[in-house]
């Protein structure tokens, strides 16, 4: 992700990619050829795939007899799992034969939240959605027209969107995930850190963790690295009010208090400089405003910290101290879910700042320069219709670098700076998704039109005029995946496995057909999705044959630390790491971070706290029937000694109502623990689902998402700050 | 030898109560039992056609259930049948002599019956011939089956031996001792499971033959105190050694389960919290109702009629207490994960209620067809001198 | 300690497998060692060996536990991911009335399913929980029999269809297997494959070059239940 401000070259070279000129690994290692075949399995095809169970998008081998998929395995080649999957992926089974599934096209003929389904064919329900897109074209423009994706087969709506005249796309994983995180870095580096992320984890000697719940974040490669590193020697702190899987393998957890992590990490800053533990050569030649932002974080004392935080400055000392010490082989992890608190893009330049002052960026053990490849598009594409200028839905967001949900969602409901009339939502579940939930359902109540495109029949569809069933990710050709790493990059191929089930369609084709009915027949030139993955390997000299038969092909070459000869660039208008910017002062921001108080829980309440189950994905697996039979509903953590205060037993249910009255709908199991602080509780988001056709999860546990309203937003990108919220605990449900 | 007449009731007694059956004059008793016998048959034929994951309640976390507590009731009631069979020999000579038949006779029908429900628990019944196949000399359940067929025969031949008034001294003390053997066997397959801290001990087969014992008495009873009745006999005299028998058996019965209550709870092995969990029921059920009340109600009377309600309030309350002895080994989860209870409840379900129904009809129509067939009566014997 | 002699753990045992494979079966010792220390209770073990195995509902070969140590804020947590013991002295064999359940020579414990009456005895004796009674449910209701559900595991290197409650596996008792169908066709075990800690491994604590051997030769070992006398084949690091 990456700044239209920025040229793309500079950033490619910043992010250390290389595009040319680089060597194909070997194909599939010869430990793992006995899998072609197996104890009367003999018939058994073996069909390299990626998983879509989230984003990280590991490489699996499907195992499939008489047409059925008996069995994944990961595919050692991939970059992203190195043939390991992970709890959930390993659950392909359990989404891809889920009775639940969505099986044909439905039209709402009812009301937007209590629809009256009719099922349809294909034919209609698209033709529907034509008419009332041409419609909306000629009244309000094609830009009035807006898509909410996630996941890999969007690049298709995309597509259709853009060639339909609007380019009004957002995902949640944005300004309701990695948007703060990356813009933070942006705004000192000049880059992101990508993701997968790059974090040299497995070469660190010192690593900390501010949140990031790895190991229930089971972002695949990630946590290996994460595991070899501190098993390999890495010291490990944890900051977390929770002691999160991560955090119990930890040197030192800091159980902090909710929402100061920025005091901690200004006071870490303000002891790096003033004990000079910073390297003083990196910052010297590679950053900029040392000087302000020393003076900037003189305020920020050790005991006034731990004032603030609960850590004893001692520890936040001896911390500091260490940091200094194994500097620069330091990776402070800038984590990946940020949208806290409002404050969080600050938090994320803050967390920038100290790895640039311990020299991090670009050092073995801190954060490597990855390693890009791309594949061309399709050849012989007519350009997009010419982009008329219309107001930015950003505009208040000068730093929203992608466009935000936030913004479609406001303007939906507004009709200011303009209207929005249709909602595209492709692979997001945006009820529980956003927060707000009742704002949501206003906006999409002030719809001409709202088609969800999904696999299950999630809260989401609940709102939609038609919906469309894509098929898994088990039975489809999709947008083809590049993926970077250290010193080297992968092209990864999905592709059908099985038929698809029922009459669920891949996006391809979808968008294809739509396009079709659209008058769009020119940009969908692709017979099928074989075709359209083949033709773009073809033009980019890959060969598509080894991709069908390993599933992914590796490019090496790229260096992935400081040298002499591998000097890095900085996109940013200093072209040095700013550690104090410029740009945010011109833009009215504080140009260095500063701390302001969250909050706190008013009498009886504690502060909502969310966080993932190793074993699910949001509410996308909250149905799949492999996890179901491991992890049916989310409990309610709860100080165990506040616990017994309250009266509360292990395993009673209880209700939930927030600080402004939202009381959640269902109930929800209490875990005593002592892994939590007395002022949080703490459950997995995901749960909660209220979706009737899902029958596994629906009314399970209790969502997070039903109690999370009024959120702060980021200023500088429009982020919605989701772990503001008090709730109180209502015995007897 | 002769069959019909001596072992099972004539052919045209057999006819005569078919047709009574038919035609509505069989008696409430005979109808109600051979009702039950068809629900409980149904119950069978459903498991086998359904599978137990349709019909059973059993799980991983409990694999035994009320199928094998009901084998295990019926296995002890056929012991105690023998038991009593041979005590009342020894002892009562002249008392017991009118009632030796029929208990005899309720003591193979019950071993028989042990059987639907064992057989009905089992994942593959169809394999057991793999017990001649590939035996396992090691495995208690193994001796049980040796042991049960073994004892079946034994009873059998002192059926026999009495409905041919050819009673020997020798096959009756035979019988006694394979029923020792078979059911303190019966009580080792459970004693022996180290991993089970509720079965584990070495006291399990010595608990068993004394429930065995008990059970067997209060069957018996019943048993006598209706024939006494139906035969007009004169009860104080006739019934005296079953009110002694059954004293001796919740005697037995008080002190094994008071020990074995006691040292489970002194054990601190893991798991072994399952006996403070159960101690209330152990105590006001398992002793209480299952032992003390009994008692006081055979000081209340010692009528005909009273003891036939005695004897069945033990009868139905041992049935929950030999259920609460099998799966009380299962109430804390060996491995506690994801989702698990921190105690398990378990309870059966209907298809598994019918088999104790199935079980307990199949000896009640035999018995109501035997005995009105007049085939118990010493007649027959007099006869063949 | 992911890398040994900079090689990846996977290729190493990948090789001492291959050795071990060469060897006749008796003079093998399958065994298999987890990382405490580096388990991270991400729990894909379990669902990769349900995956491995077409495992039915409730039916785990290899749970992961997770317990809590100590009081707020000095809680500690470990993960205890329990495989079948595979017990060089088990509880379950000798009960086993019709000897379907047995010791192999390579130390494995072995259910034959074509011989296993489903009298549940085994399951009542393993000292760990380690069995489960498969009573024939299916995770996707009447849609079963379009899924993978009926399809072949490969356990035990047969063929199974678990077809109907007449079918083993159905109304068998199951249990781990150290994945005997993958490791005698040179593969790891699927839980050693997929751990994302790198925390499980595998091998034959017959050879004295293998890394599982060299890995439970070390001070930091210990056995689950050990006092049962049971002989526990899995090892825990810590
Ligand atoms: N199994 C699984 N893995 C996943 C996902 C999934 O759905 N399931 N989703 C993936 C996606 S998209 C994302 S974005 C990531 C998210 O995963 P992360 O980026 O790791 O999410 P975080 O919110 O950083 O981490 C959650 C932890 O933050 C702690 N926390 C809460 N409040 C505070 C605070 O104020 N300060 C500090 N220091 N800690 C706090 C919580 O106690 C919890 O332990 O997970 C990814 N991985
Ligand atoms: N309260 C709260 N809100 C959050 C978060 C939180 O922790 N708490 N996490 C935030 C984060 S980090 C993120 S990244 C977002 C994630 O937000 P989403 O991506 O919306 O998360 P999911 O709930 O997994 O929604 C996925 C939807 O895609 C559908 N789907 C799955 N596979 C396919 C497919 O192959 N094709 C199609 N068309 N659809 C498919 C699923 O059925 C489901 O409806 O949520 C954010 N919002
Ligand atoms: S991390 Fe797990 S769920 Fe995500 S893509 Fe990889 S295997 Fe699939
Ligand atoms: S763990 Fe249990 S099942 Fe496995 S060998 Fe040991 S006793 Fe047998
Ligand atoms: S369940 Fe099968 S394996 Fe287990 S003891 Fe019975 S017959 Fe043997
Ligand atoms: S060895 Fe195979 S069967 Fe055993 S737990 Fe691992 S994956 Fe499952
Ligand atoms: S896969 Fe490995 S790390 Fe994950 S829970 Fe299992 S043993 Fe632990
Ligand atoms: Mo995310």
């Amino acid at each position: 992700m990456v700044s239209p401000k920025f040229s793309r070259r500079t950033f490619l070279k910043a992010s250390g990619a290389v595009t040319a000129g680089v060597a194909a690994a070997a194909a599939m290692p010869e430990k793992f050829l006995s899998w072609a075949e197996e104890a009367g399995q003999k018939d058994m095809k073996q069909i390299p795939t990626f998983c879509e169970l989230c984003f990280w998008n590991c490489g699996l081998i499907a195992k499939v007899e008489n047409n059925k998929v008996v069995k994944v395995d990961g595919n050692p080649l991939s970059l992203r799992g190195r043939g390991r999957l992970c709890g959930r992926g390993n659950a392909a089974l359990g989404a891809l034969y889920d009775p639940d599934r969505l099986k044909s096209p439905l039209i709402n003929t009812g009301k937007r939240g209590e629809p009256v389904w009719k099922q349809a064919s294909w034919d209609e329900a698209l033709s529907l959605i034509a008419l009332k897109m041409k419609g909306i074209k000629e009244k309000h423009g094609p830009e009035s027209m807006a898509l909410i994706y996630h996941g890999t087969g969007a690049a298709f709506w995309k597509h259709l969107l853009h060639a339909y005249g609007s380019t009004l796309a957002a995902a949640p994983s944005f300004a309701q995930c990695r948007g703060p995180r990356d813009i933070g870095f942006v705004l000192t580096f000049g880059s992101d850190v990508g993701s997968p992320e790059y974090y040299d984890f497995s070469k660190s000697r010192y690593i900390v963790l501010l949140g990031s719940h790895l190991g229930e974040n089971a972002h695949n490669s990630q946590v290996q690295d994460i595991v070899k590193g501190y098993s390999g020697g890495a010291k490990l702190t944890v900051v977390d009010p929770r002691l999160s899987n991560i955090a119990s393998k930890a040197d030192r957890w800091l159980p902090i208090k909710p929402a100061t992590d920025l005091a901690l990490l200004l006071a870490w800053i303000r002891i790096v400089i003033e004990e000079e533990l910073y390297d003083k050569e990196y910052v010297e030649k590679y950053a900029t405003g040392l000087a302000e932002l020393r003076s900037a974080v003189q305020q920020y004392t050790p005991e006034w910290a731990e004032a603030e935080t609960s850590i004893a400055s001692d520890v936040i000392v001896k911390v500091a101290r260490e940091l200094g010490e194994f500097a620069p082989n330091v990776c402070i992890g800038a984590g990946r879910y940020s949208t806290w608190y409002g404050d969080d893009t600050q938090r994320s330049r803050a967390i920038a700042i100290l790895n640039a002052l311990l020299g991090t960026w670009g050092r073995e053990g801190g954060y490597f320069f990855p390693t890009g490849a791309t594949v061309p598009e399709y050849p012989g594409l007519p350009a997009y219709p010419e982009h008329v200028e219309v107001a930015k839905l950003d505009e208040a967001y000068p730093f929203a670098l992608l466009q935000t949900t936030t913004s479609i969602k406001q303007a939906t409901i507004s009709g200011q700076p303009r209207p929005v009339k249709a909602w595209f939502v492709y692979g997001s579940n945006l009820m529980k998704t956003m927060p707000d939930k009742q704002e949501t359902i206003k906006a999409i109540q002030n719809l001409d039109l709202m088609v969800a495109i999904d696999t299950m029949p999630m809260d989401i569809i609940n709102y939609a005029d038609v919906v469309l069933p894509e098929c898994t990710y088990l039975e489809r050709y999709d947008n083809i995946n590049v993926g970077k790493f250290k010193g080297e990059a992968e092209i990864a191929l999905r592709q059908p496995t099985i038929e698809p089930l029922w009459e669920s369609k891949p996006s391809w084709w979808i968008t294809k057909e739509l396009g079709n009915k659209l008058g769009l027949t020119e940009y969908f030139p692709w017979k099928d999705g074989e075709e359209y993955v083949a033709r773009r390997c073809e033009a980019g000299e890959i060969d598509f044959a080894q991709l069908k038969r390993d599933g992914v092909i590796i490019k090496k070459g790229g260096a992935p630390y400081i040298t002499a000869e591998n000097q890095p660039e900085f996109a940013t208008p200093s072209g040095k790491i700013e550690l104090y910017s410029k740009q945010l002062a011109e833009k009215g921001f504080d140009p260095v971070p500063k701390y302001t108080r969250h909050p706190t829980p008013p009498a009886g309440h504690f502060r909502l706290l969310f966080g993932r189950a190793p074993l699910h994905t949001f509410s996308r697996t909250s149905n799949n029937f492999m996890l179901t039979d491991l992890q049916k509903e989310n409990c309610l953590w709860v100080n165990a000694k506040k616990g017994k205060e309250l009266g509360l037993k292990n395993g009673e249910y209880v209700s939930l109502v927030n600080q402004a009255g939202v009381i959640a709908s269902g109930r929800i199991k209490v875990k005593l623990t002592e892994r939590l602080r007395d002022d949080a509780i703490y459950m997995n988001h995901g749960f909660g689902v209220h979706a009737k056709g899902m029958s596994r999860a629906n009314g399970q546990g209790i969502a997070d998402d039903d109690l999370i309203t009024k959120p702060a937003i980021d200023p500088l990108m429009g982020g919605t700050a989701m772990r503001g919220n008090f709730v109180k605990i209502v015995k007897g449900a | 030898m002769q069959l019909f007449g001596v072992l099972i009731p004539e052919k045209e007694q057999l006819i005569a109560t078919a047709t009574d059956v038919v035609k509505g004059r069989a008696g409430l008793s005979l109808y109600a039992s051979l009702f039950g016998l068809a629900i409980g048959l149904y119950a069978i034929a459903a498991i086998f056609i359904l599978g137990h994951g349709h019909t059973t309640n059993t799980s991983n976390l409990v694999p035994w259930g009320l199928q094998i507590s009901t084998y295990v009731y019926f296995a002890l009631l056929s012991t105690g049948c023998t038991f009593v069979n041979f005590f009342g020999h020894v002892f009562f000579e002249k008392q017991y002599k009118p009632f030796a038949s029929r208990i005899i006779f309720v003591g193979i029908v019950t071993a028989v019956a042990a059987f639907f429900s064992l057989a009905t628990e089992m994942g593959h019944v169809e394999r057991m011939y793999y017990y001649l196949l590939s035996p396992n000399p090691k495995s208690p359940m193994f001796w049980m089956a040796i042991w049960y067929t073994t004892y079946l025969i034994v009873i059998i031949w002192e059926y026999i031996n009495i409905q041919t008034n050819r009673h020997s001294k020798r096959v009756m003390w035979g019988a006694f001792f394979v029923a020792v053997f078979t059911h303190s066997t019966l009580g080792s397959l459970l004693g022996s499971v180290s991993s089970r801290v509720y079965y584990y001990s070495a006291l399990m087969p010595i608990y068993f033959l004394f429930i065995a014992f008990l059970t067997g008495c209060s069957l018996t009873t019943i048993i006598a105190a209706m024939t006494v009745k139906q035969k007009k006999l004169d009860e104080s005299y006739h019934l005296h050694p079953f009110v002694t028998l059954l004293k001796i058996g919740l005697g037995l019965a008080l002190l094994i389960t008071f020990w074995r209550t006691m040292i489970g709870l002194s054990a601190h092995l893991e798991g072994s919290e399952v006996f403070s969990l159960t101690l209330i029921n152990n105590v006001l059920f398992g002793i209480v109702v299952v032992i003390i009340i009994p008692y006081i109600l055979l000081k209340i009377g010692k009528s005909a009629n009273w003891l036939i309600f005695v004897g069945l309030f033990i009868m139905i309350t041992q049935l929950k207490a030999r259920n609460d002895l099998v799966i009380g080994a299962f109430k804390v989860p060996l491995f506690r994960v994801y989702d698990m209870p921190e105690v398990v409840h378990y309870s059966p379900s209907i298809y598994e209620y019918l088999i104790v129904v199935a079980s307990a009809s199949l000896v009640t129509v035999l018995y109501t067809v035997f005995e009105r067939s007049g085939i118990f009566e010493d007649r027959y014997i007099k006869e063949d001198q | 300690m992911e890398q040994f002699d900079g090689k990846d753990i996977l290729d190493i045992m990948h090789e001492d497998l291959q050795r071990a494979l060469k060897k006749p079966r008796k003079e093998r010792r399958w065994a298999m060692a987890i990382d405490t220390r580096k388990c991270i209770g991400c729990h894909a073990c379990t669902t990769g060996c349900m995956s491995e195995n077409l495992t039915p509902p409730e039916i785990h070969y290899r749970p992961v536990k997770e317990e809590e140590l100590g009081e707020y804020p000095n809680t500690g947590l470990k993960f205890l991911p329990r495989p079948c013991m595979q017990c060089d002295a088990p509880t379950c064999t000798p009960v086993c009335p019709v000897s379907a359940t047995y010791k192999r020579d390579d130390g494995l414990v072995m259910i034959d399913y074509e011989r296993c009456i489903g009298c549940r005895y085994c399951i009542v004796a393993c000292a760990y929980g380690a069995r489960s009674a498969d009573v024939g449910h299916y995770f996707s209701g009447d849609f079963h029999t379009s899924t993978y559900e009926v399809e072949n595991s490969g356990e035990y290197g047969k063929t199974f269809r678990r077809k109907s409650h007449w079918h083993s596996p159905i109304g068998n008792a199951r249990k781990c297997h150290f994945c005997i169908h993958r490791v005698e066709k040179g593969e790891l075990t699927r839980c050693t494959t997929t751990c994302l800690g790198h925390a499980t491994y595998f091998g034959d604590i017959n050879d004295p070059q293998a890394l599982i051997t060299r890995l439970v030769s070390r001070p930091n070992v210990f056995k689950y239940k050990e006092e049962l006398g049971t002989k526990p084949m899995v090892f825990y690091l810590s």
